[in-house]
């Protein structure tokens, strides 16, 4: 009997051998490809737990902050919800969107963590990202747009440094109720997560006159005596199509800018000159590309954030600095009227401007909607430069 | 003694750092230290021959539980604390008084009808603790008592005293069916009987892990006794077609057998905890995430069949091979009791007490490993359950009272100083 009881001994040694060997398989071998799966409740108790950095303004006010729950979980809080055309969103379900995504690996810590923070399992904190956003002008802008209940956008940047100072859009949303609402945000016909201020492609309609004054300074044509009142296909007879295409070319309307935020390409109509006025491009385009008439030609790189975002650009020679000289003598400001003819629908109000004193600035607004007018847009950008200099 | 003793401590202390200090934390720590040392010192005056080696392990093993259902599930810590008590008595009954097992010898039928109808029992009056599942247990005042538990250490005293009795009988071929040569049907039959009726209440109620630990221990105990290997073909070949069937026939045993081949299928559904489990093998890595750290509480009811899983996610794959050998270690004392027991019964019943505990291991590791279907069992001493801790502390009982009646060695050959027979 105790070679019996030997022979059920070694049966059992080689069970325990088999455990063992399976043991190495799932804990060493395989664990990697399981730990990787979606369905890993591991990944999101490990994202809740990361102490995100901050979103915070120049004066240190938070747009974006994380609360730590008792129990060690994490919440992202955004005291200024209508600020989500900076500010962006951050969701466990959705993932991130704007500042928080350009942002996102700063922002989580990540590479910060050392062998003895993974050790003692302390969460990866994150570092904060200021902005250059002026928050009263933003809200100011913000407000404006909201009453006239206009689809649109304001941007005010700093020609000289590129910083952005308001970069407001609506329709927007909120990004504190963000996997609440994510199912109608998604499929509203009105786009709110759409950023109307460096994605929203909107007709130039008579705006498009500064681009054909820009053209014929730089082909050194004679430029007319009134050039703001004089019919605009009048205005641009003197330019070609190719003429008015090779401008827009070297204005870079149709390539995507450099800037931290997703933005859109402008669209160039075929059939140039007559169409012009449906070229089409973003509020951030048209504020960079008109920056350069403060600076000599010189278009700079807007930015929103003054950490280094992780692609650097530089100032760009848009025209020479006799056109810049000479489109600043010819005007400062202008607004225009796109009509719903071009536009498809509501008419559109473009406004542009300069401010000189205390320092260079650029403004830039439209707004469409029912009503609107060719002061519609005005109002909205002083509404904004006003909070600015208060 | 000492070493279990810091692992508890530090454990425990550990615990405390981590979730700020519960006086439950306290009272564990005291009253495991109360009952092994108590049993200890006990043993030590009394039965000085006793092996050296099982109780300590045992300690380790427990103190680990109590960790685990202090991580794990906070709120029973205090009943299974009350367990561990009631428990540590039952191993000093068994151990210290020595007609216990003559007892359990002479009424064996007796005995394992009393489990069985206990057994039966929770066929009517089966409660289910947390309010779904198989209603395997007994309630009374609060507390609860799973009759296939106790029911094992019955089988397996009833299968070494009609083993022993019926050796030399069940070897010599009286009966042929066909090819095949059996020992006659008046030895066999009130065996198999006894086993079919266990092996079928068990099935009726779905407890197909106990079903499958009954059915292996028997044949396993069957090989010692007789020693030929005919039978074990026979009983590979009964074990094969009882799954065909139960897989044909009962949805229960086809989702085990589905949710084990292929739990990607449904890995949110059917085979949810398989996964999850899964995950918690591939968390723990080399040397875990830490006791407290990781998340194996993503696995339902992690505290009884799945807490092999939660101790390779904290402790890491190094743990969980320490908690394998020192299982391994229990079973390797048994059966080195078996080897130097002086009679059959007293071999066989240590085998099988052996086998019983490392099969029942193998059984709950390899199925949160996916490496069998996974058949709910608890892992013996560790688990949260009080049927299962006071069993798994009767069988260690019963082995350390063995261990004072076994002989030194035939021949012990690197055997410097055998132990001291007991008389």
């Amino acid at each position: 009997m105790k070679k019996n009881i030997r022979a059920l001994q070694n049966t059992m040694l080689l069970g325990g051998v088999l455990l063992a060997l399976a043991l190495v398989y799932r804990q060493i071998i395989r664990a990697d490809a399981l730990l990787s799966r979606g369905d890993n409740p591991r990944l999101v108790i490990a994202e809740q737990r990361v102490k995100r950095g901050k979103i915070v303004t120049a004066q240190g006010v938070p747009l974006a902050e994380t609360l730590t729950t008792p129990d060690g979980l994490t919440r992202r809080h955004y005291p200024y919800p209508n600020l989500a055309t900076v500010t962006g969103y951050y969701s466990l379900r959705y993932g991130t969107g704007g500042l928080e995504a350009a942002f996102d690996p700063i922002l989580r810590g990540e590479n910060r963590q050392t062998w003895l923070d993974d050790v003692m399992h302390r969460p990866p904190v994150g570092q904060t990202i200021t902005v250059t956003i002026h928050l009263g002008a933003q809200i100011a802008a913000d407000t404006a747009l909201a009453r006239a209940k206009a689809t649109g956008a304001v941007v005010v940047l700093d020609a000289v440094s590129g910083e952005v100072l308001v970069l407001a859009g609506r329709p927007t949303f909120d990004p504190n109720h963000l996997e609440a609402e994510w199912d109608i945000l998604a499929n509203s016909p009105q786009s709110p997560l759409l950023n109307r201020a460096t994605q929203g492609l909107f007709p130039l309609g008579d705006m498009v006159r500064l681009v054909g004054l820009i053209g014929l300074s730089e082909a050194g044509t004679t430029i007319p005596l009134n050039p703001l009142e004089a019919p605009l296909s009048a205005m641009l007879a003197p330019l070609s199509g190719q003429g008015l295409a090779a401008t827009a070319r070297q204005l870079r309307l149709a390539q995507e800018l450099p800037f931290v935020l997703p933005v859109s390409a402008g669209y160039l109509p075929d059939d140039l000159p007559a169409k012009a006025p449906e070229i089409a491009i973003t509020p951030l385009h048209l504020a960079v590309v008109m920056a350069a008439v403060a600076q000599d030609g010189l278009a700079p790189a807007p930015t929103l954030a003054y950490t280094r975002p992780p692609t650097a650009s530089t100032r760009l020679r848009l025209f020479s600095p006799a056109t810049a000289r000479r489109m600043s003598n010819t005007v400062s400001e202008y607004s225009a009227l796109v009509p719903p003819e071009i536009t498809g629908s509501a008419p559109l109000s473009w406004y542009w401007g300069i401010v000189r004193q205390p320092r260079p600035l650029v403004v830039v607004a439209v707004a469409t909607m029912p009503g609107a007018t060719s002061d519609t847009a005005r109002a909205m950008a002083l509404a904004a430069l006003n909070a600015l200099t208060d | 003694m000492l070493l279990p003793f810091f692992f508890i401590v530090t454990g425990f202390t550990h615990l405390t750092l981590l979730n700020g200090f519960r006086w439950e934390y306290g009272a564990a720590v005291a009253v495991w230290s109360a009952v092994f040392w108590g049993i200890a010192v006990l043993l030590r005056r009394r039965l000085p021959a006793v092996d050296p080696f099982l109780l300590p392990l045992t300690a380790l093993l427990a103190g680990l539980g109590l960790l685990m259902v202090a991580r794990l599930a906070p709120n029973f810590l205090v009943r299974q604390l009350v367990w561990l008590v009631v428990s540590g008595c039952a191993l000093l009954a068994v151990t210290l008084i020595p007609r216990s097992l003559a007892w359990l010898r002479q009424y064996k039928y007796t005995w394992l009808l009393a489990g069985l109808a206990l057994l039966a029992a929770t066929l009517i009056l089966g409660v289910n603790p947390s309010g779904y599942g198989a209603r395997l247990w007994l309630g009374f005042g609060g507390m609860y008592f799973q009759p296939s538990e106790p029911l094992k250490i019955l089988l397996v005293v009833f299968l070494a005293v009609y083993l022993s009795d019926r050796r030399r009988q069940m070897i010599d071929v009286e009966a042929r069916v066909g090819r095949l040569a059996l020992p006659h049907p008046a030895y066999f039959g009130p065996m198999l009987l006894m086993w079919g009726f266990s092996v079928l209440l068990l099935f009726w109620q779905r407890d197909l892990g106990a079903a499958l630990l009954f059915f292996c221990t028997f044949l396993a105990m069957l090989y010692v006794a007789v020693g030929q290997k005919r039978y074990l073909l026979i009983g590979g070949g009964l074990l094969l077609t009882a799954v065909i069937i139960g897989y044909r026939m009962f949805d229960y045993v086809a989702l085990r057998v589905e949710s084990w081949w292929n739990p990607w299928l449904d890995p949110a559904g059917r085979s949810f905890q398989v996964v999850q489990s899964l995950l918690a093998f591939a968390a723990g890595g080399w040397f875990g995430q830490g006791l407290g750290q990781g998340l194996p509480t993503a696995i339902p009811v992690v505290h009884t069949d799945f807490v092999f899983a939660a101790i390779a996610e904290e402790y890491g794959l190094l743990g969980a091979l320490a908690v394998s050998a020192l299982f391994g270690l229990i079973i390797q004392r048994a059966f080195f009791i078996a080897l130097r027991s002086r009679t059959h019964f007293q071999q066989l019943l240590a085998t099988g007490l052996g086998f019983m505990i490392g099969l029942q291991v193998f059984v709950i590791a390899g199925g949160a490993l996916k490496l069998i279907p996974l058949t709910g069992v608890t892992l013996p001493l560790v688990s949260y359950g009080g049927s299962s801790l006071l069993t798994s502390f009767v069988m260690i009982g019963l082995l350390l009272f063995l261990s004072t009646r076994t002989t030194p060695l035939s021949r012990p050959v690197g055997l410097v100083d055998p132990e001291p027979e007991s008389k």
